[in-house]
Protein backbone atom coordinates (compact mmCIF):
# COMPACT_ATOMS: atom_id res chain seq x y z
CA UNK A 1 0.00 0.00 0.00
CA UNK A 2 1.26 3.25 -1.00
CA UNK A 3 0.95 5.67 1.40
CA UNK A 4 3.29 8.89 0.21
CA UNK A 5 0.66 11.12 0.01
CA UNK A 6 0.06 11.31 3.01
CA UNK A 7 3.24 12.36 3.75
CA UNK A 8 3.39 14.41 0.47
CA UNK A 9 -0.47 16.23 1.97
CA UNK A 10 1.39 16.95 5.36
CA UNK A 11 4.82 18.45 3.43
CA UNK A 12 2.19 20.84 1.57
CA UNK A 13 0.40 22.08 4.85
CA UNK A 14 -0.07 24.87 6.54
CA UNK A 15 1.31 23.22 9.72
CA UNK A 16 4.53 22.07 7.57
CA UNK A 17 4.84 25.96 7.11
CA UNK A 18 4.12 26.91 10.67
CA UNK A 19 6.94 24.57 11.89
CA UNK A 20 9.61 25.45 9.51
CA UNK A 21 9.31 29.10 9.50
CA UNK A 22 8.88 29.03 13.80
CA UNK A 23 11.56 27.75 14.90
CA UNK A 24 10.63 28.74 18.75
CA UNK A 25 7.91 26.74 19.00
CA UNK A 26 9.65 23.75 17.15
CA UNK A 27 11.74 23.69 19.88
CA UNK A 28 8.88 24.07 22.42
CA UNK A 29 7.23 21.18 20.93
CA UNK A 30 10.29 18.84 20.86
CA UNK A 31 10.61 19.43 24.57
CA UNK A 32 7.11 18.25 24.73
CA UNK A 33 7.53 15.27 22.69
CA UNK A 34 10.54 14.13 24.91
CA UNK A 35 9.08 15.06 27.58
CA UNK A 36 5.84 12.85 27.24
CA UNK A 37 8.10 10.01 25.94
CA UNK A 38 9.58 10.34 29.27
CA UNK A 39 6.63 10.37 31.32
CA UNK A 40 5.46 7.09 29.39
CA UNK A 41 8.44 5.44 29.69
CA UNK A 42 8.14 6.25 33.16
CA UNK A 43 4.62 4.86 33.99
CA UNK A 44 5.36 1.74 32.08
CA UNK A 45 8.53 1.22 33.34
CA UNK A 46 7.20 1.80 37.39
CA UNK A 47 4.40 -0.64 36.38
CA UNK A 48 6.81 -3.04 34.68
CA UNK A 49 9.47 -2.91 37.16
CA UNK A 50 6.61 -3.50 39.80
CA UNK A 51 6.10 -6.92 38.04
CA UNK A 52 8.95 -7.97 38.20
CA UNK A 53 9.50 -7.54 41.71
CA UNK A 54 12.17 -4.92 41.88
CA UNK A 55 10.31 -1.58 42.78
CA UNK A 56 7.38 -0.31 45.58
CA UNK A 57 7.00 -4.38 46.25
CA UNK A 58 5.18 -2.98 49.57
CA UNK A 59 2.68 -1.33 46.83
CA UNK A 60 -0.18 -3.61 46.04
CA UNK A 61 0.46 -3.29 42.06
CA UNK A 62 -3.28 -3.05 41.36
CA UNK A 63 -2.89 0.65 42.54
CA UNK A 64 0.36 1.59 40.54
CA UNK A 65 -0.98 0.37 37.41
CA UNK A 66 -4.99 2.06 37.84
CA UNK A 67 -2.97 5.29 38.93
CA UNK A 68 -0.62 5.39 35.89
CA UNK A 69 -3.07 4.49 33.64
CA UNK A 70 -4.45 8.24 33.08
CA UNK A 71 -0.88 9.62 32.69
CA UNK A 72 -0.11 7.00 29.97
CA UNK A 73 -2.75 7.98 28.24
CA UNK A 74 -1.96 11.83 28.63
CA UNK A 75 1.29 11.21 27.55
CA UNK A 76 0.55 9.22 24.32
CA UNK A 77 -1.30 12.13 23.55
CA UNK A 78 1.67 14.58 24.23
CA UNK A 79 3.91 12.06 22.04
CA UNK A 80 1.24 11.77 19.14
CA UNK A 81 -0.04 15.21 18.52
CA UNK A 82 3.94 16.93 19.24
CA UNK A 83 5.09 14.31 16.65
CA UNK A 84 2.67 14.85 13.94
CA UNK A 85 3.57 18.24 14.39
CA UNK A 86 7.71 17.36 14.65
CA UNK A 87 7.06 15.04 11.34
CA UNK A 88 5.37 17.78 8.95
CA UNK A 89 8.53 19.80 9.05
CA UNK A 90 10.79 17.07 7.82
CA UNK A 91 7.62 15.12 5.66
CA UNK A 92 9.24 13.64 2.77
CA UNK A 93 12.48 12.36 4.49
CA UNK A 94 10.89 10.77 6.99
CA UNK A 95 8.68 9.06 4.34
CA UNK A 96 11.67 6.95 3.19
CA UNK A 97 14.11 6.63 6.77
CA UNK A 98 13.86 3.30 8.10
CA UNK A 99 14.28 4.54 11.74
CA UNK A 100 11.17 6.40 11.19
CA UNK A 101 9.08 3.34 9.82
CA UNK A 102 10.78 0.96 13.00
CA UNK A 103 9.61 3.50 15.58
CA UNK A 104 5.82 3.68 14.01
CA UNK A 105 6.11 -0.31 13.74
CA UNK A 106 7.25 -0.28 17.10
CA UNK A 107 4.69 2.26 18.39
CA UNK A 108 1.99 0.40 16.91
CA UNK A 109 3.13 -2.56 18.68
CA UNK A 110 3.63 -1.22 21.94
CA UNK A 111 0.22 0.10 22.28
CA UNK A 112 -1.65 -2.91 21.00
CA UNK A 113 0.52 -5.22 23.49
CA UNK A 114 -0.29 -2.63 26.17
CA UNK A 115 -4.07 -2.06 25.67
CA UNK A 116 -4.87 -5.50 25.47
CA UNK A 117 -1.77 -8.33 26.46
CA UNK A 118 -0.18 -6.21 29.21
CA UNK A 119 -3.30 -4.46 30.71
CA UNK A 120 -5.25 -8.01 31.22
CA UNK A 121 -2.46 -10.18 32.41
CA UNK A 122 -1.47 -7.08 35.03
CA UNK A 123 -4.82 -7.36 36.42
CA UNK A 124 -4.35 -11.44 37.14
CA UNK A 125 -1.24 -11.27 38.47
CA UNK A 126 -1.12 -13.39 41.32
CA UNK A 127 -0.63 -12.63 45.24
CA UNK A 128 3.08 -13.79 44.50
CA UNK A 129 3.66 -10.43 42.86
CA UNK A 130 0.71 -8.57 42.84
CA UNK A 131 0.40 -8.11 46.65
CA UNK A 132 -3.59 -7.80 46.21
CA UNK A 133 -5.00 -10.40 48.43
CA UNK A 134 -5.55 -13.93 47.05
CA UNK A 135 -7.21 -14.28 43.52
CA UNK A 136 -9.04 -17.21 41.84
CA UNK A 137 -7.91 -16.59 38.18
CA UNK A 138 -4.70 -15.26 38.38
CA UNK A 139 -2.25 -16.45 35.77
CA UNK A 140 1.29 -18.09 36.44
CA UNK A 141 4.11 -15.69 37.73
CA UNK A 142 6.32 -16.55 35.58
CA UNK A 143 3.91 -15.35 32.68
CA UNK A 144 3.64 -11.50 34.16
CA UNK A 145 7.31 -11.20 34.06
CA UNK A 146 7.60 -12.49 30.44
CA UNK A 147 5.07 -9.71 30.02
CA UNK A 148 6.71 -6.80 31.38
CA UNK A 149 10.35 -7.66 29.79
CA UNK A 150 8.74 -7.77 26.92
CA UNK A 151 6.94 -4.60 26.98
CA UNK A 152 9.98 -2.81 28.04
CA UNK A 153 11.65 -3.77 25.66
CA UNK A 154 9.61 -2.93 22.87
CA UNK A 155 9.26 0.41 24.36
CA UNK A 156 13.15 0.94 24.87
CA UNK A 157 13.41 -0.05 21.09
CA UNK A 158 10.82 2.79 19.94
CA UNK A 159 12.78 5.32 22.04
CA UNK A 160 16.53 4.19 20.34
CA UNK A 161 14.64 4.02 16.86
CA UNK A 162 13.14 7.62 17.71
CA UNK A 163 16.69 9.24 18.63
CA UNK A 164 18.96 7.73 15.66
CA UNK A 165 15.65 9.23 13.11
CA UNK A 166 18.76 11.83 13.80
CA UNK A 167 21.49 9.60 12.90
CA UNK A 168 20.27 9.19 9.13
CA UNK B 1 -11.20 -17.23 27.38
CA UNK B 2 -10.23 -18.61 30.53
CA UNK B 3 -7.43 -17.45 32.28
CA UNK B 4 -5.54 -20.41 31.29
CA UNK B 5 -5.73 -19.70 27.85
CA UNK B 6 -5.06 -16.14 28.27
CA UNK B 7 -1.68 -16.77 29.78
CA UNK B 8 -0.85 -19.11 27.22
CA UNK B 9 -1.39 -16.71 24.48
CA UNK B 10 0.03 -13.78 26.65
CA UNK B 11 3.45 -15.87 26.74
CA UNK B 12 3.08 -17.00 22.92
CA UNK B 13 2.92 -13.14 21.81
CA UNK B 14 5.75 -12.27 24.39
CA UNK B 15 8.04 -15.20 23.05
CA UNK B 16 7.26 -14.41 19.51
CA UNK B 17 7.46 -10.30 19.96
CA UNK B 18 11.15 -10.79 21.79
CA UNK B 19 12.02 -13.35 18.77
CA UNK B 20 10.66 -11.38 15.92
CA UNK B 21 10.85 -7.76 16.74
CA UNK B 22 14.54 -8.31 18.08
CA UNK B 23 15.42 -9.89 14.72
CA UNK B 24 13.93 -6.90 13.05
CA UNK B 25 15.40 -4.29 15.58
CA UNK B 26 19.13 -6.02 15.28
CA UNK B 27 18.94 -5.03 12.25
CA UNK B 28 18.61 -1.17 13.05
CA UNK B 29 20.98 -1.96 15.50
CA UNK B 30 23.85 -2.41 12.87
CA UNK B 31 22.33 -0.06 10.84
CA UNK B 32 23.16 2.69 13.37
CA UNK B 33 26.38 1.05 13.99
CA UNK B 34 27.22 2.20 10.27
CA UNK B 35 25.97 5.48 10.33
CA UNK B 36 28.16 6.23 13.54
CA UNK B 37 31.14 4.78 12.06
CA UNK B 38 30.46 6.61 8.48
CA UNK B 39 30.09 9.72 10.60
CA UNK B 40 33.54 9.64 12.38
CA UNK B 41 35.68 7.72 10.32
CA UNK B 42 37.86 9.24 7.47
CA UNK B 43 37.06 5.78 5.22
CA UNK B 44 34.00 4.95 3.52
CA UNK B 45 32.86 1.40 5.43
CA UNK B 46 31.48 -1.34 3.47
CA UNK B 47 28.73 -1.55 5.44
CA UNK B 48 27.33 1.79 3.82
CA UNK B 49 26.83 -0.41 0.66
CA UNK B 50 24.14 -2.52 2.27
CA UNK B 51 22.03 0.45 3.47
Amino acid sequence: MDIVFIFEWLDASWLSDLARTSAGLFSMVQAVHILSMIMLCGMLILGDLRMLNVVLTGVPSDIIIANTKKWIYIALAGIILSGIYESSAIAMKLATNSFFWAKMAGLLMGIVFMLTIRSAIYSRAPEVIGSNGPQSDAVEAWVVKLVAVTNLFIWFSVAANGRWIGFS
Amino acid sequence: MTTNTLGKVAAVCSIVIIIGWGIYWGVQVQDTMCLLEAATSEDFPECMDNL
